[in-house]
């Protein structure tokens, strides 16, 4: 894949409303056949960011660049992409609850750009894919919320889009569909649909993305693939011991490579820096403590965006890491 | 990151096959049409109306049966000639006997009533109950006293009649708009307004519903994000408003069958002369189709910009187009009024208005193609700044939008 080849190019976008100034000055590109992921809390300024790459709301400042075809002699093309080129599940959403399912499928291909024969002939496929098949012609509000937000997603990308934009898709899912929906995703991105995709389940994002673009307060905090991103912050490895509850650890502050340190009761957990010696650390700490398990990990992509927000904006970190706590016990309740 | 093997960084894969694709707002109208018309729906409604017509006809028939009519003996000197006018209320029967054996069979019901002429002004009807052909029998009995009386007075029946006789009077009108009209052409004119009124209405209901529903499902931002809002609206505008006109167009066809029955059957529909003519229907059919499409825009535009059809008081606007069309009504009592003649060229109240004009009075040939050409270019207007608030309200969730953010939209258009 050639380095430059980008399909959709954003450059200090800019968006305010009333009260507040949702995106401010962010900019990225989202590469030919990968999967990117947009994470943050809520309030992060995502689906704004979404909603303005879709064309729905202009931003104030700043730009949008298409290049979803073949460039031209001239080497230029970013037109605005056309609606067959394009998929988009949008985070507010809904379908036509009183109507065949199979039938709204296929409007929305139709929308899409598709042929009355192909949109029916998509819709099935999909009905087959997403285990609906045989309710095909039930209304849409017979169905689980999980089977809606199925018939939801697969209204987004049937008709196949070169990039698809998905809002929240985790959302309202329980875990088994969520890795059925990581595995469509993958699927999708395997047939050469570019997706970008907003979520705040970092979890889920860190066993799917390419390239992952962490956004607080409508600014960047990190971006990259998740190795580049591991790199970029303080810390890349965790390391926990297990121990006696009297013994003393505040040594370990100290001891060079070691970022940060963590007691909980009988264990500790230590955040370490890139070039942390680790025999030499797991030395030191066998002659000092009397260790009865030890365990390493690296960091979660949550804890690269906890670490990376504590590190960049300090002021924000209590805030944003409230407002992930607050949507993840969200969905969890939606979940059970 | 895996790739697809068709993928050499410039080109993009295509979906498998592609068909001749519909315009999205062909697509839209026959999604909106096919979603609030059904035909089995008002096939139902066809057949209940024809039934309900032929019960009813049937139902007329039998009250007229000979079988109903009242039973009256008739008891009077010979010298005094009593007759009933063909009545289908009330015939005299032979019944022997006396006063008093009549009067027993009138109080067992045998007999309806009993008539005792004693003279031409001492007459008795005996009945159980107040009968309602009564007037029949009193107009019978003042006949025979006028006859009398006039035979005592030595005067010729045939010399006063022709005396009392009002003269015969031709009036010959210059213009036909001032000729009296017929008793059919006003329910003609009226029954027109009305088709015109359901469509209108049904079609603003639709409108209204379907938007407001579509806001509240939170099913906007997807359809906005695959088409224009322009193209969105377009596409219901002809979707629904098909639906209006059909569903009208259903309902003339029910009130066709059902004179068609009542022809059949033998019964005489004097229709106007205007009403059967081919250019006519056209004039009718292109007012009641840009009525249609004119009040679904301002239907549009209002119901983009409801958050909750619950609690939102901006439905009350819709009085507007019940008001532009009742003065079509107005129009069949004044047609040539100098301010119904101007509301028949303004175009919101055009539609009902020209069409009661054209049945009920004889407009200039120039005026039909002068509403219709303001009422085009309204159409166009109108569907124009529906577009542009219907694209800013359908994405607003939580509030409904000043009247002034409104109108601010209305001019960005």
């Amino acid at each position: 894949m050639v380095a430059t080849d980008w399909i959709c190019d954003l450059r200090d976008v800019v968006k305010s409303y009333a009260t507040a100034r949702a995106v401010d000055g962010v900019g990225f590109q989202v590469r030919r056949g990968e999967i990117f992921a947009l994470l943050g809390p809520n309030g992060a300024g995502k689906s704004t960011l979404v909603r303005m790459m879709m064309g729905i709301i202009p931003p104030d400042a700043g730009t949008i660049h298409y290049r979803i075809n073949i460039p031209n002699s001239n080497g230029d093309l970013m037109a605005w992409p056309t609606p067959d080129q394009l998929g988009y599940l949008p985070e507010d959403r809904g379908l036509y609850r009183d109507l065949n399912i199979a039938r709204t499928l296929s409007y929305f291909g139709q929308l899409r750009g598709m042929a009355r024969i192909d949109a029916d002939r998509a819709a099935e496929e999909w009905l087959e894919k997403i285990g609906l098949a045989n309710r095909r012609n039930e209304k849409l509000r017979a169905l689980s919320k999980g089977n809606q937000q199925k018939v939801q997603f697969a209204s987004a990308v049937l008709h196949r889009p070169a990039f698809a934009v998905l809002d929240e898709p985790f959302s309202g899912l329980d875990p088994i569909n969520q890795e059925l929906l990581i595995d469509w995703l993958r699927e999708l991105r395997d047939q050469g649909t570019t997706i970008l995709l907003s979520a705040h389940q970092m979890n889920l994002v860190e066993k799917l993305a390419d390239r992952v673009f962490l956004m607080s307060r409508g600014r960047e905090v990190l971006s990259g693939t998740l190795d580049q991103v591991r790199r970029r912050v303080q810390g890349a490895l965790t390391l926990t011991l297990t121990h006696d509850d009297g013994e003393a650890i505040d040594w370990l502050e100290q001891v060079q490579g070691v970022v940060e340190v963590e007691r909980r009761g009988n264990s500790t957990r230590l955040l370490l820096g890139h070039d942390t010696p680790l025999s030499g650390l797991l030395r030191l700490i066998g002659e000092r403590l009397e260790v009865r398990a030890i365990k390493t990990e690296q960091l979660s992509l949550h804890d690269l965006y906890v670490q990376a927000l504590q590190t960049t904006a300090p002021e924000e970190a209590e805030a944003a890491l409230a407002t992930i706590a607050a949507s993840e016990g969200y969905d969890s309740d939606l979940e059970d | 990151m895996s790739q697809d093997p068709r993928f050499d960084g410039k080109t993009v894969p295509t979906p498998p096959v592609r068909r001749r694709r519909s315009p999205p707002i062909w697509t839209v109208a026959r999604w909106e049409f096919t979603r609030f018309f059904k035909l089995r729906d008002q096939l139902i409604s066809l057949a209940v109306m024809l039934l309900m017509g032929a019960l009813g006809f049937g139902f007329s028939m039998a009250m007229e049966t000979d079988d109903d009519k009242a039973k009256l003996a008739v008891i009077k000197p010979d010298s005094v000639p009593f007759t009933l006018a063909q009545s289908q209320r009330v015939e005299i029967v032979d019944e022997d006997g006396d006063e008093r054996t009549l009067l027993a069979k009138v109080e067992s019901r045998d007999l309806d009533g009993l008539l005792v002429i004693r003279g031409v002004d001492d007459a008795t009807l005996f009945v159980a109950k107040e009968p309602v052909w009564q007037p029949e029998v009193m107009a019978a009995l003042a006949g025979i006293k006028v006859q009398t009386k006039l035979a005592e007075m030595e005067v010729d029946p045939l010399r006063l009649a022709a005396a009392t006789t009002p003269p015969t009077v031709v009036v010959e009108m210059v213009e036909r708009a001032t000729l009296p009209k017929s008793a059919a052409e006003k329910l003609v004119a009226g029954g027109f307004l009305f088709l015109m009124f359901i469509a209108v209405m049904s079609g603003m209901g639709t409108f209204m519903l379907g938007i407001t529903g579509e806001k509240e499902s939170r099913v906007t931002e997807q359809v906005v994000a695959a088409i224009s809002p322009q193209a969105w609206i377009d596409g219901k505008l002809l979707g629904l408003s098909g639906v209006a006109l059909a569903g009208a167009g259903f309902y003339l066809l029910s009130a066709l069958a059902g004179l068609g029955m009542f022809v059949a059957l033998g019964g005489e529909v004097p229709l106007p002369e205007v009403v059967v003519s081919p250019w006519f229907a056209l004039q009718v059919g292109l007012l009641a189709l840009m009525g249609v499409l004119f009040w679904n825009c301002f239907a549009g535009m209002i119901a983009a910009t409801i958050d909750d059809p619950q609690t939102s008081s901006r439905g009350g606007l819709m009085t507007i187009p019940m008001i532009c069309l009742m003065v079509g009504f107005v129009a069949m009592a004044r047609p040539d009024h100098w301010l119904i003649v101007l509301l028949s060229w303004f175009p919101p109240t055009a539609p009902a208005t020209l069409t009661a004009r054209l049945i009920v009075s004889d407009p200039a040939w120039w005026e039909f193609p002068l509403a219709l050409l303001l009422l085009v270019g309204a159409v166009l207007l109108i569907r124009r700044i529906a577009g542009k608030i219907f694209a800013l309200g359908i994405l607003m969730h939580g509030k409904e939008p000043s009247i002034w953010e409104i109108l601010r939209w209305a001019r960005q258009a």
